[in-house]
């Protein structure tokens, strides 16, 4: 195959900024693959040809067990197949007979019947080329596909569904009468540019015996906390008199997210777990915010202090300009950040709670930074640097100025176990001599700096002496920041390759962390063949799934050290052509 | 106690009977006033007691008892009860006090409570206060499992609970609750009063496939689906019924724990068409929606969800998934762009058409307020319109401008209530075509009607004393009965009467009434006109007019009517 060729078929991406889950429980279930590329077989049951198989058969098993599972669905992605498979988990799907084309269709003009004669042709001929399963008490989400390439009828196609995981338990209320429902919170480890991030997964509701229940969970990391409830037992529950809440608590035991256990949750598993929430005197709470305005919306976040989690929660009025709400003892950290129009502002403050309401001095809003950032192109290949003409007359001179196209995106990503998880992104500056973007209303804190070029890669982000590709960014309440200079090559390196007995998997290039590489990964074709262009000198160690692995974090000097002995590492330089041969590491387990 | 210093007196002949006080402070609460001796000579009183389950009679220990004055529920003071359920409230002055308990389990509740009405205590030489009985009645549970035609759980089932409703003076069965099951198809429904329930459960097999099978002209491919897996659950209600007439009420009394489990079966999921016309070159095709099926449930209208609608020919839509049943379809038609709703219809066959199910067009309402005098429009207020079945069918808030517009009316005739701090009614329409008094507005097909709504407001109170064999009677459902009563819904007022046989109702429309007195009165239909023109004929007359404003006191006794 031609190396332009492979270029069009292999899906190379850089990773993306933000990886979210939903991206990809958003599509259904578990596929397979029967046959060729879509594009491929929709051409053979066009073109009438006989080759296409009359039917399908295959199996559903417990990708665990391997087990075969009876009563599943298999359906085709249009839903014209479907069929639940039998005792020991069999499905088998027979396509009726191709409808060929007629010659006078052929020889006569197109018209609007020819036309509608053809599309009902293609619907009829047309054959799945993939299948999706479905059964309660297995995931419906293909998190792990699993492809079987049929080359002939004779092939069995398996399809392999992961059984759900549980995480049960009780969130026990003293007093509760079975009357007393509290919302308890799950959270999943995910990972955000190689490192880990904490997001909220689903909540719950208990049932009235405390009981909650979070099923069709994937495997992975959790941690599961409740929220807080105020008690309207009316023993004690006076109206103006003293109140009592239930405070958030974190599996097995803790009052701060941040020193919660984690749950490991395996394929299939089913994870016990009580929760105790402690009944704790609730005082009122008044912080008057100094400069609100009245057309700003103020969201807020309250944890204890220093330490950004989940939880508590106060409330805003807005008529009076004051955070109001009730907390228990303690040391708390309030976190505002306000909108309104084109401007947004952000204010912390520390406060404590002592046996008593807290009328803690004001929080000053202070308006976020905006960071700009230059970027300079060395260049090396003429014909390789993309340039648009600049169509509209400068200065009414005729001459059309030939400019370079400012093609490059700056996204700063929160670092954070638990953050806000909002990314801030650049914007280029209109009328700009020299290729400069602005990154407006950056909240303060620490961000790692993520370019994305058009051309090229980034060779250097540094800012005020910090080298932006491994460090992290720290920006300040109210600072002013350093400018971002960015420098664009074009020299990198490019790697073609192709992983053995594979058919299509997912290559990933992890930057050694002392060196000057960048995380680049890509998925191979059906013959497991890759091709990855513009890869930043440096040493990689290179690894193939069979699966897409979202949790590398390869950030983290520790999970590196454990992928020592796996893959393959490599070092190029600039210009560099480098082909590799991998073995895929079995299990798809990264961890 | 005496009424507040800038209170003047004065008479008014109203009918030839009312004596009438002017007030200046009518958000002040309007006492009988306690015996003068007592006041003087500074004796105190008790209110003493215990609470009990209403279902057991057990006394309840630990049960939080508040009281407080009438006229200034704000000061309430309180206490809990002791290991045999008694509580006991000394140093009181004499006065009316509201009377409340609530305990954990228990429904909170006020003395001798009926839906938000209460006998207040009256303390005083004459008044036994230290004996009362305030019963708590236990909240009941309902749990239960959904589970499908195999026996196995239906996950994340919607499972919908209705109560029967006698508030307002007339039995409804309206949505209460909602909950959804588990991966053990698990519901529950807590914190539950007594009362007539019943549950539905709407839900989606979990292998259903709906495979496009429509067929403009017979030449599309038939599907590979089995018809086994081409199906629906209808919406099923208590114990297996899939239309809300035929459900199984589910009686709900004090502390019960009913397990009510719910089986599901499917049926033969309907393929409908829906078609729209061609666009042509004068009139782009951007005029029509969708077609919402609606489903009659209970005394409620209920969207129905349908799997989804594919496109099968230039112009021709399938919906899919849908289970047979009787269904309104709302359409809209692509000639005149307005919206139509059908009568129902019973969808039964594949293939039929929506379109076919054409109905009434419906109408809108352009709605402007007319205060009395020259009064403002309230802070916050809003408008609703409710249908002949009394059913809120729409709601705005209202804005200072007054102006209201209502769409997609289905035709028939309407309400139009007024919600504010005081009250307000409707007393009079008018249209360019004319003046109607009454609240009532006439939607008929496709009609876009434009209304000023002139308003009186509620400022007359009325306080009165009931009794039965010239003694005063505790607990007596006391209503003011609008001439023509059906027409005038809004205009009724009630109150339950306290230990001492007062009553007082609030925010009365000038017009001419009967007040009427009832023992054992409470889950009464007394919106039925047969069910009131028995008590109405014995009742007291009594006209409010357009300038009054005030408490009127009535001077005669109102006689209480046997139930």
């Amino acid at each position: 195959m031609a190396a332009s060729a492979k270029r069009a078929l292999a899906l190379v991406r850089e990773r993306p900024g933000l990886r979210l889950r939903s991206a990809v429980s958003a599509s259904f279930l578990i596929w397979v693959l029967v046959s060729g590329s879509t594009r491929a077989q929709l051409a053979q049951s066009v073109g009438g040809q006989a080759d296409s198989p009359s039917s399908v058969h295959g199996r559903v098993l417990n990708r665990l067990t391997h087990e075969p599972i009876s009563r599943a669905l298999v359906f085709s992605p249009d839903q014209r197949y479907a069929t639940l498979t039998d005792d020991l988990g069999r499905f088998e799907f027979k396509f009726p007979p191709l409808v060929p084309e007629p010659k006078e269709e052929q020889t006569a003009a197109p018209d609007a019947s020819v036309f509608r004669a053809r599309q009902l042709r293609m619907i009829q001929n047309a054959r799945p080329t993939f299948f999706y399963a479905r059964k309660p008490g297995f995931l419906q989400n293909g998190s792990k596909p699993s492809s079987a390439q049929v080359a002939t009828n004779q092939s069995e196609i398996l399809v392999f569904l992961d059984p759900e995981s549980l995480i049960v338990g009780h969130v026990n209320l003293p007093g509760s009468e079975g009357d007393m429902r509290i919302r308890t919170d799950l959270y999943r480890r995910e990972f955000r540019e190689g490192q880990e991030h904490w997001d909220l997964a689903r909540t719950f509701t208990t049932w009235a015996d405390g009981e909650f229940r979070f099923s069709e969970l994937t495997a992975g990391i959790y941690k599961l906390g409740s929220g807080e409830q105020l008690d309207r037992d009316p023993l004690s529950f006076v109206p103006g008199g003293q109140l009592f809440g239930f405070a958030p608590i974190f599996y097995p035991g803790a009052t701060d997210f941040s020193v919660a256990g984690s749950i490991q949750l395996g394929v299939g598993a089913t994870f016990q777990a009580n929760l105790s929430p402690v009944r704790h005197a609730y005082y009122p709470v008044k912080i008057p915010i100094r400069n609100a305005s009245a057309d700003q919306s103020i969201s807020l976040r309250i944890y204890p202090l220093g330490h950004p989690g989940p939880g508590y929660s106060l409330g805003y009025n807005s008529a009076e300009q004051l955070i109001q709400g009730s907390l228990p003892d303690g040391n708390y950290t309030v976190e505002a950040d306000a909108r309104g129009g084109q401007s947004r502002s952000t204010g912390f403050l520390n406060f404590s709670v002592r046996g008593g309401p807290s009328e803690a001095s004001a929080l000053t809003l202070i308006p976020n930074t905006s960071l700009t950032a230059t970027v300079k192109e060395e260049f090396n290949s003429a014909q390789s640097a993309p340039a648009v003409m600049n169509m509209a007359p400068v200065d009414g001179a005729s001459n059309f100025a030939r400019q370079r196209r400012v093609d490059v995106q700056v996204t700063l990503m929160p670092i954070g176990e638990f953050g806000s998880g909002e990314a801030a992104a650049s914007q280029p500056v209109e009328n700009s001599q020299d290729n400069a973007l602005v990154i407006p209303n950056v909240r303060p804190g620490r961000y790692r700096v993520h370019v994305v070029t058009g051309f090229g890669f980034a060779a250097s982000v540094v800012s005020g002496g910090t080298d932006l590709l491994r460090q992290a960014l720290v920006v300040g309440l109210g600072g002013s920041a350093s400018p971002i200079e960015i420098t664009v090559r074009d020299d990198g390196a490019e790697v073609d390759g192709k992983v053995e007995e594979a058919t299509e998997c997912h290559v990933y290039f992890l930057p050694d962390a002392e060196g000057s590489g960048q995380f680049r990964e890509a998925n191979t074709t059906q013959d497991g063949s890759f091709f990855v262009w513009q890869v930043p000198p440096g040493t990689y160690r290179v690894l193939a799934f069979e699966s897409p692995q979202n949790d590398l974090a390869y950030a983290d000097a520790e999970v590196m050290r454990k992928l020592e002995s796996r893959g393959q590492v490599i070092r190029v330089d600039a210009g560099q052509k480098e082909h590799l041969r991998l073995k895929i590491i079995p299990g798809g387990d990264s961890q | 106690m005496t009424l507040p210093a800038r209170t003047c007196r004065m008479v008014l002949a109203i009918l030839g009977i009312a004596l009438v006080r002017l007030s200046g402070a009518r958000t002040a609460q309007t006492q009988n006033p306690p015996p003068q001796d007592a006041s003087r000579s500074g004796q105190t009183f008790k209110i003493a007691g215990t609470v009990v389950s209403a279902t057991t009679g057990a006394p309840l220990s630990q049960a939080r008892i508040s009281i407080g004055e009438t006229r200034d529920r704000g000061r309430a003071i309180s206490m809990v009860t002791s290991e045999d359920g008694h509580f006991e409230f000394s140093q009181l002055k004499p006065g009316k006090y509201s009377l409340q308990g609530a305990k954990r389990g228990f429904i909170s509740s006020a003395y001798e409570q009926h839906e938000q009405f209460s006998t207040a205590i009256v303390t005083g030489q004459e008044f036994s206060t230290e004996n009362l009985v305030l019963r708590l009645t236990p909240m009941a549970l309902i749990t239960g499992h959904v589970t499908d035609e195999f026996g196995e759980p239906v996950r994340s089932a919607q499972v919908t609970l209705y109560l029967e409703n006698h508030g307002g003076g007339m039995t409804r069965i309206l949505r209460f609750s909602n909950s959804q099951s588990d991966d053990r198809g698990f519901y529950d429904f807590s914190l539950l009063r007594p009362g007539k329930y019943y549950i539905s459960v709407t839900a989606k097999p979990w292998y259903a496939i709906h495979p496009t099978t429509a067929s403009d002209s017979g030449d599309r491919p038939a599907s590979q689906v089995s018809p086994a897996l081409d199906v629906a659950y209808p919406t099923t209600y208590y114990s297996g019924a899939t239309e809300a007439d035929s459900a199984t009420p589910i009686e709900v009394k004090g502390g019960d724990r009913l397990e009510i489990d719910i089986h599901v079966n499917p049926v033969p999921a309907l393929h409908l068409i829906f078609r729209i016309p061609e666009p042509e070159p004068d009139r782009p095709n951007n005029n029509f929606t969708m077609p919402v099926l609606q489903k009659h449930v209970f005394d409620s209208v209920e969207s129905v969800q349908t799997d989804g609608m594919n496109s099968v020919a230039p112009g021709v839509f399938e919906l899919t998934g849908v289970p047979p049943g009787r269904y309104t379809v709302r359409t809209k038609n692509a000639d005149s762009g307005q919206l139509e709703q059908s009568a129902d219809v019973d969808l039964a066959r594949d293939g039929q058409e929506l379109n076919e199910s054409r109905g009434e067009s419906l109408g809108s309402l352009k709605l402007s307020l007319k205060m009395p005098g020259d009064e403002p429009l309230p802070k916050q207020y809003g408008v609703g319109l409710q249908d002949s079945r009394r059913r809120m069918v729409a709601f705005r808030q209202g804005d200072p401008s007054g102006q209201f517009s209502f769409e997609d009316l289905p035709p028939g005739k309407y309400a139009i209530l007024v919600g504010a701090q005081t009250a307000y009614s409707v007393v009079r329409t008018t249209s360019p075509s004319g003046s109607s008094p009454g609240h009532d507005v006439n939607i008929t097909s496709g009609a876009a009607v434009e209304l000023t709504a002139s308003l009186a407001a509620g400022v007359v109170a009325v306080e009165g004393v009931v009794h039965k064999k010239g003694k005063p009677l505790a607990g007596i459902m006391v209503a003011l009965v609008p001439n023509d009563p059906v027409a005038h819904v809004d205009l009724f007022r009630r109150d339950q009467s306290d230990f001492d046989g007062t009553f007082v109702l609030r925010g009365l429309i000038p017009g001419s009434y009967t007040i009427v007195a009832v023992e054992d009165a409470w889950g009464l239909e007394w919106l039925q006109p047969a069910v009131l023109a028995r008590y109405v004929q014995h009742g007291q007359n009594l006209t409010i007019g357009e300038l009054m404003r005030g408490t009127v006191s009535l001077p005669d006794p109102i006689e209480v009517q046997p139930h």
